[in-house]
């Protein structure tokens, strides 16, 4: 087991008298946080009765009734709600995961009543605006990063873009303006928003989508080098936003996204594989070095 | 880099967690390595191995005599070059390098297809993981020998099992070296999911047995000596043993889940009721095991939301719905 009491010893001229002796207590294990394998116990209960639910779903339609299971997952996703509500006095670390859970349940059920019912008939897609809404509110209500994620992912299937990026590729170009709608619904959310805490989550998917719009062109071939250059120019602008916001982790997938468009361009325009896997070499040691500058010059900023 | 430097780097990544890291501090911890965080580490890792493998391929290309010599030549003395002259160290760039021009040198080695032939990659992952003080090679390396022992002797689940309580009971001891520890961390963690990949159906009770005996011992440890290690690895444990468990027992398909759901959830509430206010001993203050927690756990739970696989509306041939509202197909 590692001890850096010795360490903390003697930087304690350095540190507050208080926080020294908490970290040294720590260290010790006089004082063990046990947090995280709370936090892992009621996530994976949370995940394992929404999967539970859904075979529930699946499997007891004609036992039980569609009538009667909608209205009990709908029941047991209010109580979980209600639940958390009534405890905001004094939350703990678990109510989060009772919210989770509630919110699972609410679009497993929306989900399911739109199947059996036909609520929006042709239109049945408009199910993922009720949830994305729905999700919405609640983020709002109980202050929730994860309900507010759930509600963006919803609004984006609304959008009709699905959560795994391009398993079809049938026609890039509407691809590419559903993600854009996307894009413009998240930047207008992120807008009006007025919670500080939530602007991080709308501003990594504004970003991503940013980046995504132009990436889904690359997978046509006559449209490849105008895709290549527009993901150039997005994943530049990402990074110079990672920059101007001090967050790190959009500067890397800025920059990441860049080094695919620039390969992808790179082998496009060159027909010999020779040459290619030359050019991989070249643009891999040229990223790697340029992404060495970045970060280096992220923590001088930062410091 | 000696004991002492990659102390000070993890005191300081502690500190720098913590906000803390003042420059008066940071010059008390002085190391003279280049060092990133995990996840730049990790997109170097990638990078040098996409342009490692473009090498090869290459020099394949060019009909070159052993392209695969030549590439752990190439890479493994721009490696120690990095750590020698530039003092690089937990880049992702010299661990890419080492490992990938010990698995280039092995491509050229012939194909006895014996069990043994495990044992070079173990000991390619070994030697880059001792060089680059990479816990995740060393564990590899482990993960080769439980897959030996598989192959060889059939006792894939009990070496694992007991490769990952011996990994246990070493982190007892007080470590100087971090990089030691993070090993010991990484096997009791990843070998249990290698022993049950070996598992056979009609060992399935004493498999169960053994895991059950596996997360008490890890649980044991984890009351008594406090380190997340052992509760990660009893929980790992538990998990398996009760996985395998619920397949053993004839149950409708959402009974263990409901069952494990509920436990898990209650587990939680009363831990989190009963450590409410306390100050001294367990505790419940914020606590993290990576500096990404919250990253981590959005993503696991969109990628595990359940589905709900219901029939479409009529006439549109709409799609399948999805659990968090996200995956409808168009």
């Amino acid at each position: 087991m590692l001890s850096f009491e010795p360490e903390l010893e003697r930087l304690r001229p350095l540190l507050p008298v208080p926080t020294t002796d908490a970290l040294i207590a720590r260290e010790r294990r006089e004082v063990f946080s046990v947090q995280p394998e709370v936090r892992i116990c009621a996530w994976a209960g949370a995940m394992l009765l929404a999967m539970a639910v859904g075979i529930v779903l699946k499997n007891n339609l004609e036992r039980i009734g569609p009538l009667a299971l909608a209205a009990m997952i709908g029941a047991a996703a209010i109580a979980c709600y209600a639940f958390v509500w009534t405890r905001r006095a004094r939350p703990s670390i678990v109510d989060d995961y009772i919210l989770l859970l509630g919110a699972l349940l609410v679009s497993a059920d929306v989900a399911f009543i739109e199947t059996q019912f036909h609520l929006f008939g042709d239109h049945w897609y408009r199910h993922f605006a009720l949830l994305a809404i729905l999700h919405g509110v609640t983020a709002y209500l109980y202050n929730s990063r994860t309900l507010l994620t759930l509600a963006v992912v919803a609004m984006c299937s609304w959008m009709g873009v699905q959560q795994a990026p391009f398993p079809s590729m049938n026609d890039v170009v509407e691809t590419s303006l559903r993600l854009l709608a996307c894009l413009a619904l998240v930047l207008m959310w992120r807008f009006a928003n007025r919670r500080e805490e939530f602007h991080p989550v709308l501003e990594h998917f504004a970003f991503n989508l940013l980046v995504l719009t132009p990436f889904a062109l690359t997978f046509d071939e006559g449209l490849r080098t105008a895709g290549c250059l527009l993901t150039l120019i997005a994943a530049g602008a990402v990074i110079y936003l990672g920059f101007r916001l001090r967050r790190e982790s959009n500067v890397l997938y800025g920059f990441v996204y860049g080094v695919i468009a620039f390969d992808v361009l790179l082998i496009d325009l060159v027909d010999s594989d020779l040459f290619s896997l030359f050019l991989v070499v070249v643009s891999m040691i040229g990223a790697i070095a340029a992404l060495f500058a970045i970060h280096a010059r992220f923590q001088e900023q930062s410091a | 880099m000696n004991v002492e430097h990659e102390r000070s780097h993890a005191v300081r990544a502690m500190l720098k967690d913590e906000k803390l890291l003042r420059p008066e501090i940071a010059a008390q911890l002085e190391q003279p390595w280049r060092t990133n965080g995990v996840i730049v580490q990790a997109i170097f890792f990638v990078l040098t191995c996409i342009g490692l493998g473009a090498f090869y391929g290459f020099l394949s290309l060019l009909r070159v005599g052993y392209p695969g010599v030549i590439t752990a030549v190439v890479a493994i003395v721009l490696a120690e070059y990095l750590i020698g002259a530039w003092r690089w160290y937990r880049t992702g760039v010299e661990a890419a390098l080492w490992i990938g021009g010990l698995l280039a040198a092995i491509s050229e080695l012939p194909r006895s297809g014996t069990p043994e032939s495990i044992l070079v990659i173990a000991a390619a992952f070994a030697i880059a993981g001792a060089r680059a003080r990479q816990p995740l090679f060393g564990a590899a390396a482990v993960l080769c020998i439980v897959y030996y022992c598989e192959d060889r002797f059939d006792l894939g689940v009990v070496a694992a099992l007991l490769l990952s309580a011996l990994a246990l009971l070493a982190l007892l001891r007080t470590w100087k070296r971090p990089s030691n520890e993070w090993l010991l961390i990484a096997i009791a963690l990843t070998l249990p999911f290698a022993g049950i990949s070996h598992a056979d159906r009609e060992w399935r009770t004493t498999t169960i047995t053994l895991y059950t005996i596996y997360a008490a011992l890890a649980f044991a440890l984890a009351v008594t000596r406090r380190h997340h290690a052992f509760f990660l690895a009893g929980m790992i444990g538990a998990g398996i043993a009760a996985t395998e468990l619920a397949q053993l027992l004839d149950l409708a398909p959402e009974a263990p889940l409901f069952i494990a759901g509920a436990l898990l959830l209650g587990i939680a509430f009363a831990v989190s009721r009963a450590l409410r206010d306390r100050t001294r001993g367990f505790v419940l203050t914020p606590a993290k095991l990576t500096p990404f927690d919250d990253e981590l756990e959005l993503a696991a739970t969109l990628a595990m939301k359940p589905e709900t696989p219901v029939e479409a509306a009529p006439k549109t041939g709409g799609g399948s719905f999805g659990g968090a509202g996200a995956s409808g197909d168009y």
